[in-house]
């Protein structure tokens, strides 16, 4: 049943004739009122913690190699705001990074990369690999023997691809790598991706909500106003900010030590766990060939699972194959939790 | 061969030592220490918490009284 829009405040008839507001006054189906339909704002909502945040500790931090680990340890240390700055930027890193897999494993269980929403899947995957790119910067950033490793595992994979991966590698030696890294951190990753947040969400609007895999076909979705959409996902997003707060005082992030040269004795942060077990089995490469296999599969999805029902009972094997990586990706997490570290750089 | 563990660091030690140039600087590990600063905001985020919960309940509500 559609609701009759009420009259609007004046406040709203002045902001709307300015701004247009109303572009955002359109109905949307009841089941996009639950959390799962709200896990991509909740996630854009961690980025724009991490935007504050960020510039906040981009006054304390310093990216020469020389001074990094010391500029942690400075804000850490001495100066309170930023160190709870600091401790809000790395729960929202992990937050963000959550609500994003639970978003894919939503859009993925309700097939809503099917037709006409395949191209903001694609959109919704490089999203996916950019946000990682920030996460995996960002470790990278502190500069302590963990960050160390990380480097080397991306300079690594720079060299085995080739010319391709010069942006990765030391090609040019006025500038230090970790500069490099830091300018990727603050300025070009959080640009690609607000370009790609620009899309993806032109692209919910210009397709609208995706139908609920279990609505009978044919009968018309009941619908809400965007406006009440808004408000139940402002009322989640006070939850996560909460969340984040206590997080960040009750749990502090540390700070390994300074990095020593020629050693590899640390394991990456949960989020690259299954990739460290691939490496445990495969060797360094695995870093190149895995995220590609994965960025390749998760494009193929919506060419593969095509027609048919959306309902899940209708889509086993593709749902099974889906919980089946998984659970494979847990599995080698755990895996690689568990053992010994070692080292992979020159195997 | 893996080095050693580093050892804990904790926030309230004095570690003027690990700033001096070529000095190894260990690893940091701050705590929870219940200061008046923390419990502020901690009160904060178990407020927001709070306001959140409340606030979905509310929408959530309403929405089911209209739908009928």
């Amino acid at each position: 049943m559609s609701q009759t829009p009420r009259p609007r405040s004046s406040l709203w008839q002045a902001l709307d004739e300015r701004i247009g507001l109303g572009v955002f006054s359109y109905p949307v189906p009841r089941h996009a009122n639950r959390l799962w339909y709200g896990l991509g704002a909740l996630t854009l909502a961690s980025f724009f913690v991490l935007v504050v945040t960020g510039f906040a500790l981009a006054q304390y931090y310093n990216p020469l190699p020389a001074e990094a680990n010391h500029s942690v340890r400075h804000i850490m240390l001495e100066t309170q705001v930023a160190a709870f700055a600091r401790g809000l930027h790395s729960w929202a890193a992990q937050l963000m990074v959550v609500t994003l897999l639970l978003h894919l494993g939503r859009v993925f269980f309700t097939a809503s990369y099917r037709r006409p929403r395949e191209a903001n899947w694609l959109m919704g995957v490089l999203l996916l690999f950019v946000t990682v790119g920030l996460y995996f910067s960002g470790t990278i950033l502190k500069w302590d023997q963990e960050a160390y490793e990380a480097m080397l595992h991306q300079m690594e994979g720079a060299r085995f691809l080739g010319a391709l991966g010069f942006l990765f590698s030391e090609f040019t030696r006025s500038v230090p790598m970790l500069v490099r890294v830091y300018m990727a951190h603050v300025s070009i990753l959080p640009a690609l991706l607000t370009l790609l947040v620009v899309a993806h969400f032109f692209l919910v609007k210009r397709h609208g909500i995706s139908p609920s895999p279990w609505r009978a076909t044919g009968l018309p979705a009941a619908e809400e106003t965007f406006a009440r959409h808004l408000r139940l996902v402002g009322a989640y997003t006070l939850i996560l900010l909460g969340a984040m707060t206590v997080l960040a005082v009750l749990l502090p992030p540390g700070l390994g030590p300074a990095p020593v040269e020629g050693i590899e004795v640390t394991k990456p942060p949960w989020l690259f766990l299954p990739l460290y077990s691939l490496e445990d089995l495969l060797g360094l490469t695995a870093v190149l060939y895995a995220p590609l296999a994965l960025f390749l599969l998760l494009v193929l999805v919506p060419l593969v699972d095509r027609g048919g029902p959306i309902h899940p009972g209708a889509r086993r094997r593709v749902l099974a194959a889906g919980v089946a990586l998984g659970l494979l990706a847990v599995a080698s997490a755990l895996w690689a939790w568990w053992t010994t570290p070692m080292a992979h750089v020159g195997m | 061969m893996p080095s050693p563990p580093p050892e804990p660091h904790h926030a309230d030690e004095d570690v003027s030592a690990h700033h001096l140039p070529g000095a190894p600087l260990k690893a940091l590990e701050p705590r929870f220490a219940g200061s008046p600063g923390e419990l502020v905001v901690l009160g904060l985020g178990v407020a927001l918490i709070t306001a959140g919960l409340v606030a979905a309940r509310v929408t959530g509500r309403r929405g089911r009284e209209k739908a009928r």
